[in-house]
């Protein structure tokens, strides 16, 4: 971050990261690969008592009500460290969407074990018919007594076989306009009638799964807001997800690989090398300033334009890690983590998963279009 | 566009059909599973019909290709995804029949009659292991590795035996099943196969052909990966049309298209060039324009298929990890640069 900071704002620095050196276990550091559960949630739960989890939650709510400022020092302290990644579905989607949604109940059932990582959450919106376009959804709930019997086929979930509860979209209105029918429901993973398979990814590893839902009984009160009035709840949702995916914090831990990739180098670095790494530097910068901008913006009331960001963040992050490439040389397409004099580089992984970066939340290309018809105020033009 | 010639095509169609074309997507995701793959069956098949003659001189009972036939048929295997070298191989070989020494020509017999498989290490490039000097790709299926030392009248061409050389067998694993082997090579190992500023000349053209080798294979592959993409687009329907009628993606197919036609034009003015003062500045330039195309392509290719491109599943990821392994082997950008700048 450019920006300098306060006295308070340098004591918060100060703080968290004494706090992280001391506490942050070095198995958990510098970690090539993203962990799984039983490893991450002990970190996540440390977190949590900590007061850190959640720094973009109101303080009503459990969080930390931190600002823009704080929020970018937490992300590059997590960087400097190699702070593992941790789930976040609960954290930057549906506890925000319970507070403004929730019935109380709702509020008071799954807040606290968000905040306390005894659950952890998937979104289940995408199908294999409905990607881009996720209004013309199929998966279908009745509604039987006081449950909701739900069955269809979710895809790409990002840690659903991980997962204890899912969000999801389902289609409860077949006689209306598409995005009349649809509800935004709760469901508890362990009910019966759910299956799921890991899918490998581009990365070999399972980022994600599918779920086959078969009569899951859902109790009606598992849904957010009202029956049928579910695509308002989630696309609020949506572009509370890109606010939150346009922050800089994956920039953030891409560029910290690639000093680190540097700091290997050391002396084998070549002006080529040093250049591409001083582009990457004003990326990062731009789109630290961009958030700042964005987030201080929406304190004050004014409206974010969360595709921009959006498209930023995901893109930035992508020019880093190509950058982290070229770098790496004859290197570049080196499978494991392998040790350079001394340290550990992983050459490949994080950069094939940023490809995943521009296609999920709303692709890049539907970012682009939101742009020019609702930003730009363009005319739709033909397909 | 220059279409390949007639003889040109059945070569590859013989060829292709000997490494199994229709199962050879199968195979490329078994020989990343169960690494290092070294079955040498199909190779064998391949050095015992003869192939490996293919750049030799017709005089030396070769087949007299020329370097753009030599190109046509490295790009009409790329969507193959061969495990094995084939294109380094043939650069080896043609190396060791131009040294015309007692040494090369032993080398060169046994690696004719399939005994040897040579492989040259011809980018001492930027090594990140220990006091390493050269990096040898494919390493899993050479028995002996030729490389260079020395400058000017010191330079030294030589050839080493893979269990002569400390670490040929330590493998650092590729994200496309290959691999590469970061080794210290020195002029007190092997025996001298030529020397001099002849050697250094012989060493170049192998390095250079190995960079064409490269280039080709990269943009046989991403012309597959492109039109993999193309045809998904046009099935896959959002928001009731074929996505592919969205402007947004039609243009950026345009853009790869006349990327990949122009990279694809270099590539052969390239392999023209072979023998000529521009040889080096030009395989060079045809690498790096082949390497930043196939990334473009890949890139794309997923964004355009979606989540499910980002699957393993599809065959676009196995065209990504490809094109990412081949852009870091047999010459590296900054070493392609320095070339064209010093061309
Ligand atoms: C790693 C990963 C994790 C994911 N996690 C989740 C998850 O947890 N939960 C979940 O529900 N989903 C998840 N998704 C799915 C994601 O939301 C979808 O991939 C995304 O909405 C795009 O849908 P699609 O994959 O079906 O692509 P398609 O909609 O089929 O699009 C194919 C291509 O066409 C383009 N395209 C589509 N419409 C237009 C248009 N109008 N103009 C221009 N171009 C267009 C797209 O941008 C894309 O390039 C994940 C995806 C990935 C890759």
């Amino acid at each position: 971050m450019l920006r300098s900071e306060s006295e308070a704002e340098l004591a918060f620095r100060r703080e968290v990261r004494g706090w992280f050196e001391r506490e942050l276990p070095a198995e958990l550091r510098d970690l090539t690969f993203r962990p799984l559960p039983d490893m991450v949630m002990p970190w996540y739960r440390k977190l949590s008592r900590q007061g850190w989890i959640a720094p973009h939650w109101p303080r009503a709510f459990g969080g930390m009500d931190a600002s823009p400022v704080e929020q970018v020092i937490l992300m590059e302290e997590a960087a400097r460290i190699g702070a593992p990644e941790i789930p976040t579905q609960g954290l930057n989607q549906i506890g925000p969407i319970l507070q403004r949604f929730g019935s109380d109940a709702q509020k008071e059932f799954h807040l606290p074990r968000i905040l306390n990582g005894d659950a952890i959450w998937c979104q289940g919106y995408s199908e294999p018919g409905a990607g881009s376009d996720l209004a013309s959804l199929r998966t279908a709930g009745s509604v039987e007594g006081d449950d909701v019997v739900v069955t269809g086929h979710k895809i790409w979930t990002t840690w659903g076989h991980h997962a204890d509860w899912m969000y999801a979209l389902v289609r409860t209105n077949k006689d209306v306009p598409k995005r009349e029918g649809i509800s935004f429901i709760l469901i508890d993973m362990k009910s019966s009638g759910v299956l799921r398979r890991p899918i490998r990814t581009l990365a070999d590893e399972f980022e994600f799964c599918e779920v086959f839902l078969d009569k899951v009984r859902v109790p009606r009160a598992n849904i957010v807001g009202e029956l049928n009035r579910g695509w308002t709840v989630a696309t609020a949702l949506l572009s509370q997800e890109r606010l939150i995916l346009g922050s800089p914090g994956n920039a953030l831990r891409a560029y910290e690989r690639l000093r680190r990739l540097a700091r290997a180098l050391g002396t084998r670095l070549s002006d080529s090398d040093k250049l591409m790494i001083a582009k990457a530097r004003i990326e990062l910068e731009t789109l630290i300033a961009s958030f700042l901008d964005a987030a201080e913006g929406f304190r004050d009331g004014r409206p974010v334009d969360s595709s921009y960001l959006k498209i930023l963040s995901t893109e930035t992050t992508q020019f880093i890690l190509d950058a982290a490439q070229t770098v790496s040389g004859a290197y570049a397409g080196v499978k494991f983590p392998m040790d350079v004099d001394g340290t550990t580089i992983d050459f490949s992984e994080l950069f094939l998963q940023s490809r995943r970066l521009s296609i999920y939340g709303g692709s890049n290309e539907i970012q682009r279009d939101l742009i020019a018809r609702n930003v730009l105020a363009m005319p739709r033009g033909r397909a | 566009m220059s279409e390949i010639a007639g003889d040109q095509m059945l070569i590859s169609d013989n060829v292709r059909r000997l490494f199994d074309a229709s199962r050879a997507l199968p195979r490329a995701r078994a020989a990343a599973a169960c690494w290092p793959d070294t079955d040498r069956t199909v190779l064998r098949e391949f050095i015992e019909m003869g192939w490996l003659s293919l750049l030799l001189p017709e005089d030396d009972g070769g087949m007299g290709a020329s370097a753009i036939d030599f190109v046509a048929l490295i790009e009409s295997l790329g969507d193959l995804l061969l495990p094995e070298p084939v294109g380094p191989m043939l650069a080896t070989v043609s190396l060791l029949a131009a040294c015309q020494s007692p040494a090369a020509d032993r080398l060169l017999k046994a690696a004719l009659g399939d005994e040897r498989i040579v492989l040259a290490a011809t980018e001492a490039d930027r090594s990140l292991q220990g006091d390493t000097n050269h990096i040898v790709f494919d390493a899993h299926w050479a028995d002996v590795v030729v490389f260079a030392t020395g400058e000017t009248e010191q330079f030294s061409l030589r050839a080493v035996a893979k269990i002569d050389v400390d670490g040929l067998d330590a493998l650092v694993r590729n994200i496309d099943g290959g691999s590469l082997c970061s080794v210290r090579l020195d002029g007190s190992m092997g025996e001298e196969l030529a020397s001099g500023a002849r050697a250094r000349d012989i060493f170049m053209r192998c390095r250079n052909m190995q960079r064409l080798a490269a280039a080709a294979s990269l943009l046989g592959l991403v012309r597959k990966s492109l039109q993999d993409a193309i045809d998904y687009v046009k099935l896959r329907r959002q928001f009731g049309v074929a996505v592919g009628s969205f402007q947004a993606l039609q243009h950026r197919a345009a853009t790869l298209h006349v990327a990949c036609q122009s990279a694809r034009a270099l590539l052969y003015e390239a392999a023209r060039t072979v023998g000529t003062a521009n040889e080096a500045v030009a395989c060079a330039a045809a690498k790096v324009k082949a390497a930043d195309t196939a990334m473009a392509v890949v890139k794309e290719s997923v964004q355009f298929h979606g989540a499910i491109g980002f699957s393993d599943e599809a065959d676009v990821a196995l065209f990504f990890r490809r094109a990412v392994a081949l852009t870091a082997a047999y010459g590296t950008a900054e070493a392609c640069h320095r070339t064209c700048f010093a061309g």
